[in-house]
């Protein structure tokens, strides 16, 4: 064979396989949402779909993932709420402007739940996140309220004010601020239940005003473990019970604090200010007050 | 012979009205089983006529109804109706009252069952709720209650749309729809 043959036939090979590799990715990319609301507010991804009329607004329905390898993809766009899942069972209405809500849903399966908002740091325009996964999830629209199971997580990043949270925990309760509410509330959580074993990580940044180096962010840190964590955003506490162990680099803090019972109070802005722990044994290893360095991440609690 | 049959088959299309195993009054003409030896079948070219099917079981109640603008139809002396229909509309029956309306390119009924064949640009209508199936080819299969539509189906409200499917299953009145993996499961995993 000539050596023109063959760089003519390597073109064929290439184009051939640039050919196949397309329509693979095309096959595996949904062109449209199997189930969408006229008002353009949720959407369906990825599923086989059953629905039951209860009257003309409201419906139940049952999603299940077409494929083995993708999830679902449900969004409600004006409710800042995107959801993956395997399977999803639920109740849905729709208003005057045929804008579809969830009204309650089961998910079940390697649940992702991201609930989208304003950053807490109104002088920006970015958004922060609300990430919880589950092995399953139950969502009550009365209240706003998502109960997971098994293996949860629960991240809240908001870049905007150099805020992350992460919690882990094998079940939790949380009740949410409305969407449409959002732009009155720092945090999206309103109350937060999570049993254990707990552990957390909060991190965040505090402006430094005076002193040696004015002007600028200096980051700080939360982390420790509990049997039990509540957090209710109109005291700003997190309440932690149980084997309470808790470590960073917050001013307040002298040093690792081991307890039966920790309250930890934020600012509106969302800072850690305040510990107060009770109960025996509550010992305090006190740290050299030179360094605000935290103790290295602890088992199960990445960064 | 074949002029008297012949005759009835056309008095029965120049009445463009078709009551399979009733008369208009709705008093069964054949209420007994089936007859054992095969159905004598003749075939008419009509240039427009009604049909109404009942069901099988008693009490005989209407199944489907359909109107067309062209068909070919056979007629059995067990009183049942095949064939096929074309530029038609009709509509379904669920116990006996309407559930759903719909029209298509063509329809072929089943002479042995009480089976409809919906082809091209199929459309299902329903009234409370209101809804509308479209789709390439739909059965109606009234002894399971069941319409299954293939090809291209989507299933839209005043409020949303689902689809489009390669198939799936509803009720008459189009009150539940879905992927026939999940039809009538909605409910099973609350």
């Amino acid at each position: 064979m000539r050596n023109g043959d063959r760089s003519m036939a390597a073109r064929w090979v290439a184009l051939g396989l640039i050919a196949v590799t397309a329509a693979w990715a095309w096959s595996q990319a949904s062109a449209q949402p199997v189930f969408a609301d006229r008002a353009g507010n949720m959407e369906v991804w990825d599923a086989n779909f059953a629905v039951q009329r209860i009257d003309g607004e409201r419906f139940t329905f049952r999603a299940v993932a077409k494929s083995a390898g993708a999830p679902i993809l449900a969004r409600w766009k004006k409710q800042g709420r995107e959801v993956r899942a395997r399977e999803i069972t639920g109740t849905a209405a729709s208003d005057a402007s045929r804008q579809v809500s969830l009204l309650d849903a089961v998910f079940s399966g390697s649940v992702n739940v991201k609930e989208t908002r304003p950053s807490s740091n109104r002088t920006v325009s970015s958004v922060q996140e609300l990430n919880l996964t589950a092995a399953r999830a139950v969502f009550a629209g009365a209240q706003n309220t998502w109960n997971l199971e098994g293996g949860v997580t629960v991240t809240r990043e908001d870049p905007g004010a150099r805020q992350t949270l992460r919690l882990n925990g094998s079940r939790a309760v949380l009740r949410l601020y409305p969407a449409n509410e959002a732009n009155a509330r720092p945090s999206p959580i309103r109350q937060a239940e999570m049993f254990g074993p707990v552990r957390f990580r909060s991190r965040g940044a505090r402006f430094v005003r005076e002193g040696q180096e004015p002007g600028r962010w200096v980051p700080t840190e939360l982390v420790g473990s509990a049997d039990r964590l509540e957090y209710d955003d109109a005291e700003r506490q997190l309440v932690l019970t149980g084997n309470v162990d808790i470590d960073g680099s917050e001013e307040f803090l002298l040093g690792r604090v081991r307890a039966d019972r920790a309250v930890v109070t934020f600012d509106e802005q969302g800072n850690a200010v305040k510990l107060e722990s009770e109960g025996a044994p509550g010992t305090a290893e006190l740290r050299d007050p030179t360094s605000r360095a935290p103790r290295p991440s602890r088992e199960g609690v990445r960064p | 012979m074949g002029l008297a049959r012949w005759a009835r088959g056309w008095l029965w299309v120049g009445s463009a009205v078709v009551l399979v195993g009733c008369s208009g009054g709705g008093a069964p003409v054949e209420a007994g089983p089936r007859p054992e030896r095969p159905d004598e079948v003749q075939k008419v070219q009509t240039a427009g006529g009604e049909a109404v099917r009942l069901s099988d079981q008693e009490p005989r109640v209407r199944v489907w109804s359909a109107r067309w603008g062209k068909a070919q139809l056979s007629y059995g002396e067990s009183g049942r109706i095949s064939g096929t229909m074309e530029t038609v509309t009709g509509a379904f029956y669920e116990n006996g009252e309407p559930a759903s309306e719909f029209s298509a390119e063509r329809a072929v009924a089943d002479q042995s069952t009480a089976r409809l064949v919906l082809e091209g640009r199929v459309v299902v209508v329903s009234q409370d709720p209101a809804g509308r199936l479209s789709c390439d080819t739909l059965t109606w299969d009234a002894e399971a209650g069941v319409l299954e539509a293939r090809g291209n189906v989507r299933y839209e409200t005043d409020r949303f749309v689902l689809g489009p499917f390669a198939s799936m299953l509803g009720s008459p009145k189009l009150q539940r729809v879905g992927t026939p993996e999940l039809f009538g499961s909605q409910d099973a995993k609350r």
